[in-house]
C-alpha cells in the first residue's frame, strides 16, 4: 500500500476546482482528471521565455568534440583520466595514460552507443539466422502497436471561449498539421511542449511503420527510426503520466532482447554489424516504469538486470573485448572512450534505481546505492557533483528523519572550491545555505531556515525554489498572508520557471485555505492555467 | 485523512479555519533524459536543467529542495507533536471587536487547554488573526480533538471542533529470562507500526534504582561500539529488531535491596519526514519475582580447562536467602562413574550464615579421565533447621592431557 506514495498528489487541476458557478473553465479542464485517475500529473509548463542557460549536457558525455564546450558537466570526460580512488587494487592512471580525445568516428560511435548483450536464448537464435531461413515464430517476435488514442488538450477552446480569440491567440501553440510529418517536425512539437500532438504524430508515424493504433500483435518491421519513435513516445507519456496507455503500451517490448531487436538479425540491412536496435534510454525508461503501476510485483527488477547487463559490458571493455564480448581489436582510444560511456551509464542506471526507492520509501536502498556511488567513483566527478551527491544523500537522510544528513552536509562544504585571498571564502555559498535551511526546517526551526533561503535568493542560482521555500516556511510561521504573497510575486516575476506543479501545489494549498473571494486570485488562476495549459491533456479515444 | 477541516457557521462575520500541519516534503522530480544523439535531441535535458526542483549538477538523480505542504497527511502517533493552524478572519466589510480566542484538546481522559483565551481588542475588515499552536501528543486514540472558541462582540460565540485519531506509533514486546544468580536478561521487540519508516535515534533502557544495564546491542569485536544493526538507525514499515540486556542488582547498594520487581522503562525517540520527532517510554517493565530458594549456590571461578590427573579447585558463594541465622556443613561425595574425584575434607562446617549474608567456599577436585566433565555430589547440611540440599550437575570443566 505504502508503494503509492508518489502517486499521493491529486492533478493539478484538482486544485482549481471551484465550487462557484463563474468558474465553468476549471470545471472544464478538470474533466478527464476522472476518467484518467488521479494519476495523470502534470509535466513541465511550457517556457515562453528563453531563458539563458548554460549549455552542458551531463546526460551523454560523449559527443563530438566540437560540441564540447562544456563548463560544468557533472561529469568531466575531458580529461583523459579516471579518479584514481585511492584503492590499491588497479591503478586506473595508469591504464589511461594515453591522452586521447573523444571520438568522432561514426562506426565507433554507432558500436558504442547500441552495444547490449543478448540473452543465451537470443543469442543461439541470432547465430543460427544466417544459416536457417530468416522467419521467426510468432511468439518471438516483438510486435508491438501504439493504443488508439487521440491526445488534445482542450484549453485553447476554453480559452477563446473565456478570453475570446484575440487575447487567447498567444496561448495557441503549434498545431500537427503545422508542422512537417516526421522526426524534425516531432522535434518542432516537443520543444514547443506541445506534448499531445507530438504523441498524436508519433501514433501517426508508427502507423507507417505497421505499428499504430490496433497493430500490437502483428507482425512488423523494426528499425532503428521506429525505434526512437517509440522511445520518444514513451518519454513523453511518462512526461504526461499516462500509466495506463503506457503500461499497455510496454507489454509488446517485453524485455527488449527478442532476435528482431538486433541488428545482427538483419543482414541485408546492417550488414556485419552487432548491437541492438534499442536506444539506451528507452530500455532505462521501461525499466523505470514498473514504480508507477500499481500491479507491479517487483519494481526493482528491470532496473536491476539493465545494471547487470551494464556491469557486463564493463567487464568485457575491460577483459580486451568488444562492449558484446566478440574478440576484436579496438583501439585504446575507442576503448577508453567506451568505458567512459558505459561508466556513465551505469551511474544513470544506479541514479534510477535510487529514484525508485526513494518513490518507494525504500531509504535503506537508496542510501546504500548513493553510499556507494560516493565513495568509490568509477568516473572521475566534477567537485560541484560530487558535492550535488553528498547534499542528495543528505536530503534522503532528511526525508527519512535521520539527522545524519549534517555530516554529509558539512562533507559537501569541505569540498567547496577556496577562494585564494578573499574574504569571501567563508561566506556559505548557494548549496550550503540550502544544505543549512533544510537542517533547519528538520529541528523546526523555520525562522532560520527562512533566513538562509533568503540568503539564498539573493544568489543568482534557483530563485524560484528559493522564493517557494521561504513562503512555505511563513506558512508554518503563521503568515499565510505573507507566503501567498511571496509566491504570487514568484509566478509575476519568473512565470516560466514558477508555474510548476508543486509550487502551484503550494499556492493552491494557500489559498484553499485563506478562502478569500478576491478576483484577483481567481484571475491568477486562470493566468495559472493558460500558461500552463499542457500539463492538461484530455484523452478521448 | 485531509488535511483541512472547514466547518463554517454562515451567520458569523468572522470565521475560523483549522488545519493540521505535518512537515513539509521535499518534491522529487521526475526524471526524463536521453542521449543527445536520439530522436529529441537535447529538449528533455534542457527541460530536465531548468526544473526548479531538480537537483543541480545532479540532476538525474531526483533529490531537489524544493518543499512542498503536504495535501496528504501522514497519520499523527502516539508521541509526535500535534501541530496546528489556526485562521481566523474578518470576511465581512465591518469591523469586529472585542475578539477573544480559545483552544483546548479533549481526549478520552483529559482536557488541555492549549491556547488562550487570548483577546484581541478587535479585527478589521478581511483581516486575520493567524495562531499556530502546538501539543505533544501523550494519549491515544480515536476520540481526540481539539476545540477552538470564538467570542466577540460580547455577546456572539461560535466553536470549531476538529478531531483526529491518534494510533500507535511502535509495538513493543518484552520478555525476561531470571538465572539463578539473580540477574535477569531482558529481551525487547520494538516493531514499527507506523506508515512510514523512521530513524531510531534513541533506544535506551533506563533501570530503576538498584539495578545495573548491559547494553547487549553492540559488536563485541569492534573499538567504537558498533551497533548490531549496522550504520543505519533506519527501522521500516513492520521491520522489527531485538534488543537485549542484562540486568543484575547493584551490589553496591546497602546489604540487603529490596528485590523491586519494575526493572526500569524505555526511552525512544525517533524522527521520520524531515525531521518530525516522536518521543515515547515505556510504561514500567515489571518482572515475576521467581521465588528464591533457601539458599542460592553459585559457582564464582571455575577453569574452563584442566589437566588430567592434576589438582584444581573452584569456588562457589553461598548466600542464605533468609531473613534467619543458618549454620552450614559441606559434604561432598564422589559420584559412581564420575571421571572427577574430591580432593577435600567433607564435613567441614562453616562459619554462621546470618541472613541474607553470602559467604564464598573453596573447592577442590582432581580429573581422572579426558574430556568434559560435570561437576556433582556437593551437599549442604544445615544444622539448625535441619535441612539438606544437594547440588549435582552444576558445572562443566575441560580435561586434557598436560603435554609439558
Amino acid at each position: 500500500m505504502d508503494r503509492k506514495t508518489p502517486e499521493l498528489r491529486p492533478a493539478i487541476n484538482e486544485y482549481f476546482k471551484d465550487p462557484s458557478p463563474s468558474s465553468n473553465l476549471f470545471d472544464n479542464i478538470s474533466s478527464h482528471a476522472t476518467a484518467e485517475s488521479k494519476r495523470e500529473e502534470p509535466a513541465v509548463c511550457r517556457i515562453f521565455q528563453q531563458i539563458e542557460t548554460k549549455k552542458t549536457d551531463i546526460f551523454d558525455i560523449i559527443k563530438p568534440p566540437e560540441n564540447n564546450h562544456n563548463n560544468s558537466p557533472a561529469f568531466d570526460v575531458q580529461e583523459s583520466t579516471f579518479l584514481n580512488t585511492g584503492n590499491d587494487n588497479v591503478d586506473l592512471m595508469d591504464i589511461f595514460n594515453h591522452e586521447y580525445e573523444l571520438s568522432s568516428i561514426p562506426a565507433e560511435d554507432e558500436r558504442r552507443r547500441f552495444a547490449w548483450i543478448p540473452s543465451v536464448k537470443t543469442k543461439n537464435t541470432l547465430e543460427k539466422a544466417s544459416q536457417m531461413n530468416h522467419t521467426l515464430p510468432k511468439d518471438m517476435l516483438t510486435m508491438p502497436g501504439v493504443e488508439n488514442v487521440n491526445f488534445t488538450t482542450k484549453l485553447y477552446e476554453n480559452l477563446v471561449s473565456y478570453l475570446g480569440e484575440a487575447e487567447a491567440a498567444p496561448f495557441k501553440s503549434k498545431n500537427i498539421e503545422k508542422v512537417t510529418q516526421d522526426e524534425q517536425g516531432l522535434k518542432l512539437l516537443i520543444e514547443d511542449n506541445n506534448f499531445s500532438e507530438a504523441l498524436n504524430l508519433t501514433t501517426r508515424l508508427l502507423g507507417m511503420y505497421g505499428q499504430g493504433p490496433g497493430q500490437m500483435g502483428y507482425p512488423s518491421k523494426h528499425t532503428k527510426s521506429s525505434l526512437q519513435l517509440w522511445f520518444t513516445r514513451f518519454a513523453l507519456l511518462v512526461k504526461i503520466c499516462a500509466w495506463k496507455i503506457i503500461s499497455k503500451e510496454a507489454l509488446a517490448w517485453d524485455d527488449l532482447d527478442r532476435p528482431d531487436l538486433y541488428m545482427q538479425w538483419y543482414k541485408d540491412l546492417y550488414g556485419n554489424k552487432y548491437g541492438t536496435l534499442v536506444p539506451f534510454s528507452f530500455r532505462l525508461i521501461l525499466a523505470e516504469l514498473p514504480q508507477y503501476v500499481i500491479s507491479s510485483t517487483n519494481v526493482y527488477n528491470k532496473l536491476f538486470e539493465i545494471l547487470v547487463g551494464v556491469k557486463k559490458i564493463i567487464s568485457n571493455l575491460d577483459n580486451g573485448l568488444t562492449e558484446d564480448g566478440r574478440n576484436v581489436e579496438l583501439t585504446i582510444q575507442d576503448r577508453n572512450t567506451s568505458k567512459l560511456l558505459w561508466y556513465s551509464r551505469e551511474a544513470k542506471v544506479i541514479h534510477s534505481i535510487i529514484n525508485c526507492a526513494v518513490n518507494q520509501k525504500d531509504f535503506k536502498l537508496a542510501i546504500k546505492l548513493l553510499k556507494d556511488l560516493i565513495e568509490t567513483p568509477r568516473l572521475k566527478y566534477t567537485t560541484e557533483h560530487s558535492r550535488s551527491l553528498l547534499s542528495a544523500m543528505g536530503r534522503i537522510c532528511l526525508q527519512v528523519g535521520d539527522l545524519k544528513a549534517h555530516g554529509y552536509f558539512l562533507k559537501s562544504s569541505r569540498l567547496k572550491p577556496q577562494l585564494q585571498g578573499t574574504i569571501v571564502e567563508n561566506k556559505a555559498d548557494y548549496r550550503e545555505l540550502i544544505d543549512a535551511a533544510l537542517l533547519a526546517i528538520a529541528q523546526n526551526n523555520y525562522k532560520e531556515a527562512y533566513k538562509h533561503f533568503e540568503n539564498a535568493y539573493l544568489m543568482d542560482s534557483n530563485k524560484v525554489m528559493a522564493l517557494n521555500n521561504m513562503a512555505t516556511c511563513l506558512f508554518y510561521e503563521g503568515q499565510l498572508n505573507n507566503a501567498i504573497t511571496l509566491l504570487e510575486d514568484a509566478i509575476q516575476r519568473f512565470p516560466d520557471l514558477a508555474l510548476n506543479e508543486s509550487l502551484l501545489s503550494n499556492i493552491c494549498c494557500f489559498y484553499q485555505f485563506q478562502n478569500s473571494a478576491s478576483n484577483k486570485q481567481r484571475l491568477l488562476k486562470y493566468h495559472i492555467i493558460s500558461k500552463y495549459k499542457n500539463s492538461v491533456t484530455d484523452v478521448i479515444n | 485523512m485531509a488535511s483541512i477541516e472547514v466547518k463554517e457557521v454562515i451567520e458569523h462575520p468572522i470565521k475560523l479555519r483549522v488545519m493540521r500541519l505535518g512537515k513539509p516534503v521535499m518534491f522529487n522530480s521526475k526524471v526524463v533524459t536521453c542521449d543527445s544523439k536520439d530522436l529529441p535531441g537535447t529538449v528533455f535535458n534542457t527541460q530536465l536543467k531548468k526544473d526548479v526542483t531538480a537537483l543541480a549538477d545532479a540532476e538525474t538523480l531526483a533529490a531537489g529542495s524544493f518543499l512542498m505542504v503536504p495535501n496528504v497527511l501522514e497519520n499523527l502517533y502516539l508521541g509526535e507533536t500535534f501541530l496546528c493552524y489556526i485562521y481566523l478572519k474578518n470576511e465581512s466589510s465591518q469591523t469586529v471587536y472585542d475578539i477573544i480566542l480559545k483552544a483546548e484538546i479533549d481526549t478520552a481522559t483529559s482536557h488541555i487547554p492549549i491556547l488562550g483565551p487570548k483577546a484581541f481588542p478587535k479585527l478589521d475588515p478581511y483581516a486575520s488573526i493567524d495562531v499556530i499552536v502546538k501539543h505533544e501528543v501523550k494519549e491515544h486514540g480515536s476520540v481526540n480533538k481539539l476545540i477552538c472558541q470564538v467570542e466577540y462582540d460580547r455577546k456572539h460565540s461560535f466553536e470549531t471542533i476538529f478531531s483526529y485519531r491518534v494510533p500507535k506509533p511502535l509495538d513493543l514486546k518484552t520478555k525476561f529470562y531470571n538465572t539463578v544468580t539473580d540477574e535477569v536478561y531482558l529481551e525487547v521487540q520494538v516493531q514499527n507500526i507506523m506508515s512510514t519508516p523512521i530513524s531510531l535515534e534513541k533506544f535506551i533502557l533506563e533501570s530503576s534504582v538498584g539495578y545495573n544495564v548491559i547494553s547487549m546491542n553492540h559488536l563485541l569485536e569492534s573499538s567504537d561500539n558498533k551497533s548490531i544493526f549496522g550504520d543505519m538507525d533506519i527501522l521500516d514499515v513492520k521491520e522489527t529488531r531485538q534488543y537485549m540486556y542484562r540486568l543484575s542488582l547493584d551490589q553496591t547498594a546497602e546489604k540487603n535491596p529490596t528485590r523491586t520487581n519494575n526493572l526500569g522503562k524505555l526511552d525512544i525517540l525517533w524522527r521520520s519526514n524531515m525531521g518530525t520527532k516522536g518521543q515515547i517510554q515505556s510504561s514500567p517493565l515489571v518482572r515475576q519475582i521467581p521465588e528464591l530458594d533457601d539458599i542460592t549456590f553459585s559457582i564464582t571461578y571455575l577453569p574452563d580447562m584442566v589437566f588430567c590427573e592434576e589438582q584444581f579447585d573452584f569456588t562457589c558463594s553461598i548466600k542464605n536467602n533468609r531473613n534467619r541465622d543458618m549454620q552450614l556443613v559441606v559434604e561432598v561425595s564422589d559420584e559412581e562413574d564420575s571421571n572427577l574425584a574430591w580432593t577435600m575434607i567433607s564435613g567441614i562446617q562453616l562459619r554462621l550464615l546470618p541472613p541474607y549474608a553470602t559467604i564464598k567456599t573453596v573447592f577442590s577436585m582432581v580429573a581422572l579421565n579426558h574430556g568434559l566433565q560435570v561437576i556433582s555430589g556437593i551437599k549442604l547440611k544445615e544444622l539448625i533447621l535441619n535441612r539438606t540440599y544437594s547440588y549435582n550437575n552444576f558445572g562443566h570443566v575441560f580435561v586434557t592431557q598436560n603435554v609439558s
